[in-house]
């Protein structure tokens, strides 16, 4: 009982990371029907970003997340106006491939910048772990949990109930119309990018303390996030949450019960299985909802 | 009174849009050749013309879709010509589709709001950052969103998701939207096409309405009875040329237009 607590714990802990990766990629796809393949980099940006700012520069912690957000964001304007909206003939095809040479170029400038070392940054506040029934709570994820939720009903809100939030949700629905009644699509393509990307470095940020930031993390991040996107519904905004946290939680029963050396199988078992079986998601058959 | 500079250079003209020598072509077919003609501000003005003739793709060259292989296009004097479609739009020419593009899976009231995007300012910091002029500037929209859907008379369809609307209120729909971004000229794409009788009676009633609040209309339309009810003048193309242009009544009697196109109906009176 008190071992399946803990594994529920840094299950759940885990899934709001994958959730929020997804969310990511799910966002940009929303909006663009493109998939990029570099989004888990922009997760390792974030947290090297605070490793730097914090841990390095000592700034105030508020500050240097938000900064190290704000990387994450520049990082996707640029990465959009240089290498998405140069492409003289965007075909979908075409700029997925730019993505993954993408991803490559930022690990190799991450490689140059912060080495090949690990680099860890301390817990966001050092409350002793919580006992609770038994097992034992970080207080680290309480801070994953409450920012990634604070995330989610921002940008829900933003999609919800905001005049630009709508106007984006326009140019998913229908591209030709959105341009042709007004709203610069161009645009809104760029600030789906910057969100999407943004997204990405606050769940690089909140990972930081648990585990060891390194230059290359940002690919077994960006899979597993692809996988809990793919698990849930690609440009679901519940389906991103759903794929996560399951993700999160039978990745961590998985380690318990069986070996941890299935940790990261676990996920493209998954990722097989609902490609084969229902490659729309699990709320791929229920209406699924964009944001 | 000031005068701008480019109303002091040239003598002002008086016209809303102007078409000047446009030609388009397609691979190997002229759509249009040496188009020319003028709509007044304050008129509803009707382009006629048989399947192919040109309709279409003049309206895309006007709205932006396509450029212009030669020619020139002016919207209040000015040209715009390779500006894009959502800074003509901000400039003040809305809008609708032959086969209705809108926001399916959005609602009724959605569709309005997107439509007024051009007149807000906000961004997504604004958005984000709940600053005091945006809440204004949203109810604002949501208000004038709600006036227009009331104007149509889809108001009590608001919150109704809009492809699941009857095929006739959305084009009222559509119409609706583009009305939000507050146009000078609404180019309105055979929007009797698929309504029945009382519909597009309706519609022309609506159209008239549209005049009186101030904004110019330039109407394409198959429905003969509907164009010479409510328009103020005609163009009529024939393959991709300018067959003639006139009042409804000097378009009825137009030998040509008679031969080419109404296939030889007689002249009333």
């Amino acid at each position: 009982m008190q071992e399946l607590l803990q594994y529920l714990f840094s299950g759940v802990t885990n899934g709001a990371i994958y959730a929020v990766i997804a969310l990511g990629f799910s966002l940009l796809y929303n909006s663009t029907e493109l998939i990029n393949f570099a989004h888990g980099e922009f997760a390792m940006l974030g947290g090297l970003s605070l490793v730097t700012l914090w841990a390095g520069l000592g700034l105030p912690l508020p500050a240097a997340l938000i900064l190290a957000v704000g990387i994450g964001v520049g990082a996707g304007f640029l990465f959009e106006r240089l290498a998405i909206r140069t492409v003289r003939r965007p075909d979908p095809i075409v700029l997925v491939i730019i993505t993954v040479g993408a991803s490559i170029l930022l690990r190799g400038v991450a490689m140059i910048l912060w080495g090949k070392d690990s680099h860890s940054v301390p817990f966001f506040s050092d409350h002793a772990p919580l006992a609770v029934m038994g097992a034992r709570l970080l207080p680290q994820s309480l801070w994953i949990l409450a920012i990634a939720a604070g995330l989610i009903l921002a940008l829900r809100a933003f999609f919800k109930h905001s005049l630009t939030g709508k106007a984006m949700e326009a140019c998913a629905v229908n591209p030709k119309a959105a341009r042709l009644i007004g709203i610069p699509t161009g645009r809104m393509n760029l600030l789906a990018f910057m969100l999407s990307t943004g997204t990405g470095a606050v769940a690089g940020v909140i990972i930081a303390p648990i585990t060891m930031c390194s230059y290359d993390m940002g690919t077994m991040l960006g899979l597993k996030g692809f996988c809990a996107a793919m698990l849930g519904g690609l440009g679901s905004l519940w389906g991103a949450l759903m794929g996560g946290f399951l993700l999160g939680i039978l990745e961590s029963a998985g380690v318990g019960l069986f070996s941890s050396g299935y940790k990261d199988a676990i996920a493209f078992i998954l990722l097989l299985l609902i490609l084969y079986l229902k490659p729309a998601g699990l709320l791929g058959a229920a209406k699924i909802q964009r944001f | 009174m000031r005068m701008n500079d480019c109303d002091a250079r040239r003598p002002a003209s008086p016209a809303l849009l102007e078409v000047e020598g446009v030609f388009k072509c397609f691979g190997g077919v002229q759509a249009l050749t040496d188009i020319s003609f003028e709509v007044a501000p304050g008129r509803i003005h009707g382009l006629i013309g048989p399947n192919g003739a040109g309709k279409t793709t003049l309206f895309n060259l006007v709205s932006g879709v396509f450029r212009p292989d030669r020619g020139g296009i002016r919207f209040q004097g000015r040209a715009i010509d390779g500006r894009p479609s959502h800074e003509r739009v901000r400039q003040g020419i809305a809008r609708t589709f032959q086969n209705v593009e809108l926001f399916g899976s959005m609602s009724v009231l959605e569709n309005v709001l997107v439509g007024r995007h051009v007149r807000t300012r906000c961004g997504f910091l604004g958005a984000m950052t709940r600053l005091p002029w945006v809440g204004r500037e949203e109810r604002a929209a949501r208000e004038a969103a709600w006036r227009l859907l009331e104007f149509v008379g889809l108001a009590g369809q608001a919150m109704t998701t809009s492809r699941e609307l009857p095929f006739g209120w959305q084009r009222l729909l559509e119409i609706a939207r583009a009305l939000a971004a507050e146009p000078r000229l609404l180019l309105l794409d055979e929007p009797a096409a698929g309504l029945n009788a009382v519909e597009s009676e309706r519609l022309g009633d609506l159209i008239l309405q549209i005049r009186e609040r101030g904004v110019t209309v330039l109407l394409v339309e198959h429905d003969m009875g509907l164009t010479m009810r409510v328009c103020d003048r005609i163009v009529v193309l024939d393959q991709g040329r300018l067959l003639a242009q006139g009042t409804p009544r000097q378009i009825q009697c137009h030998p040509q237009v008679l031969a080419a196109y109404l296939g030889g109906a007689v002249c009333p009176g």
